[in-house]
């Protein structure tokens, strides 16, 4: 049975250092330069620079009204980017039926920042006085848990940490969870928050690229529902890719999961303008193209499980100039994936 | 045309009662404890003091620098997976799913007692890292975190990876290690019991939590067929969802846990009534006994009243992010056998959780479709359907 290829993305709500929201981030996507600066939230582990890409200064309940006890950061920035993209997307509570509606998110660190403060509570009081509710908002899948409980979310529920390539395996679950109709809607991207340890752990394994923050989620749709509510879509989601390798082999890896997208996408090489990736993934791709092949988080930072989302919002950020685009990301241990955006 | 079927062909296990599947099987049937005092770690005050914990375990030659405990747990039953599957490791790819990650690792860096390198171990790819370049495996490698129905969600996100053409064959494993962290973080949750594990008992008290590892080799039928492997059952539905309700309690109706259970019956082309028997969750908390046992109901009708229901976690414990992969496979070993174990510490029913629960003795039963299911902090769910093959 021919793949249905109506998928399209109706709305993106996206936080990084680039901006808040699409039209703040096209303006530093078009400048250019570096949106890394000087840390102000987190003091740098020893022996880091000072750079990171940390999502501008803003106020939750400025997006999302509905009070809050506490949330760690990854938790804050997904939930303000699903309440961004569903404003966008003029999603009323009652458009799609509870069950069918998925959530589908990826990140690497998931509750980072909580959990080292529950555990440094833990042992530095002891196990009886440390604080309740620090624990049930360490697990890495809080953040999606939240998001389903905030918009009611029941239909299908996957949370990603598979590193680097996490946000991209969450988007091509989410593809899969329509094209076999097990959704009629996802809410897909990915959210990665800035701690300590993952700075540390960072700078431990003699990473030096400025750690970023952000996320991204897209409302993906068939375009008839997209277009029933009149929402004009941001671009299609064509296909995807994802693939295991290992470190000796990159190329190989990169070159194998570039042609099985393209292959779901059921488009030519030549039709794709722009490749999208991160820093970590230029490796995998080398010159085995005539695309245009931007590391994009140079100027956002690394944000690790997040990068598929972020760079996704980069290719709607100019889509006249971006589309047809790839999306590619990788993992240092060989594993890549990848995605294809057509307007 | 029928999409393509997706069978098991390998499984393995390590658990509180020893490493292999024939001594997790064993175990169930007999319903022996898998409990004990845990001495691993400092307990520093914790009131919860029991659990299952694994002891004697040494995991098999590996040729990683450095493995934490609950990848070691994962390695042991990955393993024997593979080897009962057959077939060449490099094509297979790998779906891990776990609570913690190695964080019996990263918690040693968090807490200033190790260098800062082991912080690599709070990030739960690392796992999956060291578990594909142990076993040579080069095909797609996917983490997934979602609590305590991690490993049955992984299953399932396996099973529609095969069914889309995306990867021919996945090793799925599931695994969790107790840990400082993670044992003061669960007793902080305030759901374990002192005395035993009684899954819809009414003098239930509460859970107690395990460690330890399974793994599954799913392929697509053809791909089996193709090399000659021998099918031990089928994944023949599956779904995940989310209650959309509370990140610890479950909702007062049992909405979330009966919509994935109707799900993977749906999926597999089959109604209610062709279900032989239940794997439920099971675990001793009485929001969660009130619940699944009203989705029962709600799914099932009056045939709930007979329909043999059995939870492993009476003998085992909580296995956290294993206990979705451990249920999958005692309910594969159900098929094949025709047995469905007993739930230990049953004794007392509960009107408010009527099921018709197998206890005592393992009960014979002809088993064409077994249902298992899970949920999990967070108000995760995932159902598993299994046909004999």
């Amino acid at each position: 049975m021919p793949l249905p290829r109506d998928i399209v993305i109706s709305a993106c709500g996206t936080l990084s250092a680039l901006g808040i929201g699409l039209e703040e981030s096209a303006a530093a996507w078009q400048e250019g330069e570096s949106a890394c600066f000087p840390a102000t939230r987190l003091t740098p582990p020893e022996g880091a620079g000072d750079l990171v890409g940390e999502v501008p200064e803003f106020e939750l309940a400025d997006i999302l009204p509905t009070p809050k006890a506490y949330l760690d950061r990854q938790s804050e920035l997904l939930l303000a980017a699903t309440a961004m993209a569903r404003q966008e997307g003029h999603l009323g509570d009652d458009d799609f039926a509870p069950e069918r509606t998925g959530l589908s998110i990826g990140t690497a660190w998931g509750a980072m920042q909580t959990l080292d403060l529950f555990f440094a509570d833990y042992v530095s009081k002891g196990p009886r006085l440390v604080k309740p509710i620090l624990f049930p908002h360490s697990y890495a899948n809080s953040a999606i848990s939240l998001a389903a409980m905030e918009w009611k979310v029941c239909g299908p529920h996957l949370n990603f940490v598979s590193g680097g390539v996490a946000a991209t395996q969450a988007l091509i679950a989410a593809l899969d969870m329509l094209r076999n109709d097990e959704a009629d809607l996802v809410m897909a991207g990915g959210a990665e928050g800035l701690s300590l340890p993952r700075w540390r752990a960072r700078l431990a394994a003699g990473n030096r690229q400025p750690p970023g923050e952000g996320a991204a989620v897209f409302l993906l749709e068939h375009a008839a529902t997209a277009q029933k509510r009149g929402v004009t879509p941001l671009a299609r989601l064509l296909g995807g890719a994802l693939r295991g390798g290992t470190p000796a082999n990159l190329a190989a890896t990169g070159t194998a999961t570039i042609r099985e997208a393209l292959d779901d996408a059921g488009l030519a090489p030549d039709a794709i303008r722009t490749c999208l990736t991160t820093r970590q993934g230029m490796p995998f791709i080398g010159n085995q193209t005539s695309w245009r092949i931007r590391a994009a988080d140079d100027l956002y930072g690394d944000t690790e499980g997040a990068g598929g989302a972020l760079l996704t919002t980069c290719a709607l950020l100019d889509p006249a100039a971006t589309l047809p685009a790839l999306i590619f990301t990788s993992n240092q241990d060989g594993s890549a994936a990848a995605l294809v955006i057509g307007k | 045309m029928a999409p393509e079927r997706i069978y098991i062909t390998g499984m393995g296990a390590v658990t509180p009662y020893g490493a292999s599947v024939g001594r997790l099987w064993q175990g169930l049937l007999a319903g022996e404890s898998g409990i004990s005092d845990l001495d691993r770690f400092d307990l520093g005050g914790i009131a919860c003091v029991k659990g299952g914990q694994i002891r004697d375990y040494t995991p098999p030659p590996h040729p990683l620098p450095q493995l934490d405990l609950a990848t070691g747990f994962a390695l042991g039953a990955c393993t024997e997976a593979l080897a009962q599957a057959g077939g060449g490791a490099a094509e297979t790819g790998l779906v891990t799913a776990s609570n913690f990650g190695a964080l019996d690792e990263g918690e040693r860096a968090l807490a200033g007692e190790a260098p800062d390198t082991a912080l690599a171990a709070c990030a739960q790819v690392l796992p999956t890292r060291r578990l594909g370049a142990a076993l040579g495996l080069e095909g797609p490698a996917v983490t997934l975190s979602l609590s305590c129905a991690a490993s049955a969600a992984a299953l399932a996100h396996a099973a529609a990876l095969l069914r889309a053409g995306r990867a021919k064959r996945l090793l799925v494993a599931g695994y969790d290690a107790l840990s400082r962290c993670a044992w003061s973080g669960l007793c902080s949750l305030r759901t374990m019991t002192r005395d035993r594990v009684r899954p819809f008992d009414l003098e239930r008290s509460g859970t107690l939590f395990s460690e330890g590892a399974c793994a599954l080799v799913l392929e697509r039928a053809d791909v089996c067929a193709a090399r000659g492997g021998e099918p031990l059952a089928e994944l023949s539905g599956w779904a995940t969802g989310n209650n959309g309700f509370h990140l610890t309690a479950p909702p007062p109706r049992a909405a979330g846990s009966a919509q994935v259970m109707r799900g993977a019956i749906a999926c597999a082309g089959l109604t209610p009534d062709d279900i032989d028997h239940i794997n439920a969750h099971g675990t001793a908390t009485r929001p969660n006994d009130l619940t699944e046992a009203q989705a029962i109901h709600d799914i099932f009708g009056p045939r709930a009243e007979a329909l043999p229901v059995t939870a492993n976690k009476g003998a085992l414990g909580h296995m956290l992010g294993a206990a979705g992969g451990i249920e999958a496979i005692a309910s594969v070993l159900s098929l094949r056998h025709g047995l469905i174990p007993p739930t230990a510490n049953f004794a007392t029913p509960d009107p408010e959780a009527r099921v018709a629960l197998v206890a005592g003795q393992p009960r014979e039963a002809a088993l064409r479709h077994v249902l298992s299911n899970s949920a999990g902090f967070g108000g995760c769910n995932a159902a598993l359907l299994f046909t004999k093959v």
